[in-house]
């Protein structure tokens, strides 16, 4: 059986990309300026790693109005969302995989 | 060379954070449930005000429903904008409680005309009265959606 950590998504591994693709993830479409926030990084640096899930095909990015405002909104792909299920499935196994260390170390 | 692996604390942690991160989203969405506590509210103001409202009609009762009609329609306008994140379920949500709203309306009506107690010689207290059982799923559904 293969080590979980070869599961993991080399995009993903980037704390910033992770929290991006974990709040896209539970949303069907998030707001440019709610990731921001959320992520709390500056708009280059999210634009940048947008950018780096959209040409990986992870991240749509939506551009519209809302009124006379101009609003971007993100989304994951088909693609992105299968990704970023199996780096968490991963991230279980390896976290189960202390688990049972520890269960066994006790005995 | 040895690939790197996170820990499995850093696992961990990096499953909370997305547990974290998906109740953000919950919390951006549940703004939805003050959009349908101001249809009620809105609904509610309008009964009372018909139900003061005499036969022959009233200027001020008048002027009075528009206004209420165009403040309502503000918010929930601003309601909607304040919403940054949402998903496909939560939306959904939000169209079956407007759509148990219009059916179960629908019924008190049908109930009210057909029981006699809408009619041209009941008092018009009697419309706030079945508007009052009229919102309860609006009620039900905003408490509901806090709770998801």
């Amino acid at each position: 059986m293969s080590h979980p950590r070869h599961e993991l998504d080399d995009l993903l591994g980037h704390p910033v990309r992770f929290s991006i693709a974990a709040l896209l993830a539970a949303a069907t479409k998030a707001e440019f300026g709610f990731v921001r926030d959320h992520v709390e990084v500056s708009d280059s640096v999210l634009s940048k790693q947008v950018s780096a899930l959209e040409q990986a095909g992870y991240v749509k990015v939506h551009k519209g109005f809302v009124g006379k405002w101009p609003r971007t909104w993100l989304s994951l792909t088909k693609n992105g969302r299968h990704a970023f299920e199996r780096h968490l499935r991963a991230l279980r196994e390896i976290a189960a995989a202390d688990e049972v260390g520890s269960a066994i170390r006790q005995r | 060379m040895t690939e790197p692996s996170p820990t499995p604390q850093d696992a961990r942690a990096l499953l909370d954070e997305a547990d974290g991160r998906a109740a953000t989203v919950r919390r951006s969405e549940s703004q939805l449930r003050w959009t349908l506590l101001l249809v009620a509210v809105m609904y509610m103001v309008t009964a009372v005000l018909l139900s003061f409202n005499p036969r022959q009609g009233n200027r001020l009762i008048g002027t009075a429903l528009i206004a209420t009609f165009l403040v309502a329609l503000a918010g929930a306008i601003y309601l909607g904008w304040r919403v940054k994140a949402w998903s496909r379920a939560a939306v959904l949500w939000f169209i079956a409680s407007v759509a148990a709203f219009m059916v179960w309306n629908a019924a008190v009506i049908w109930v009210s005309v057909a029981a006699g107690w809408w009619g041209p010689n009941a008092p018009g207290i009697h419309f706030g009265g079945s508007a009052v059982v009229a919102v309860i799923p609006l009620l039900v559904a905003t408490w509901l959606f806090g709770r998801r």
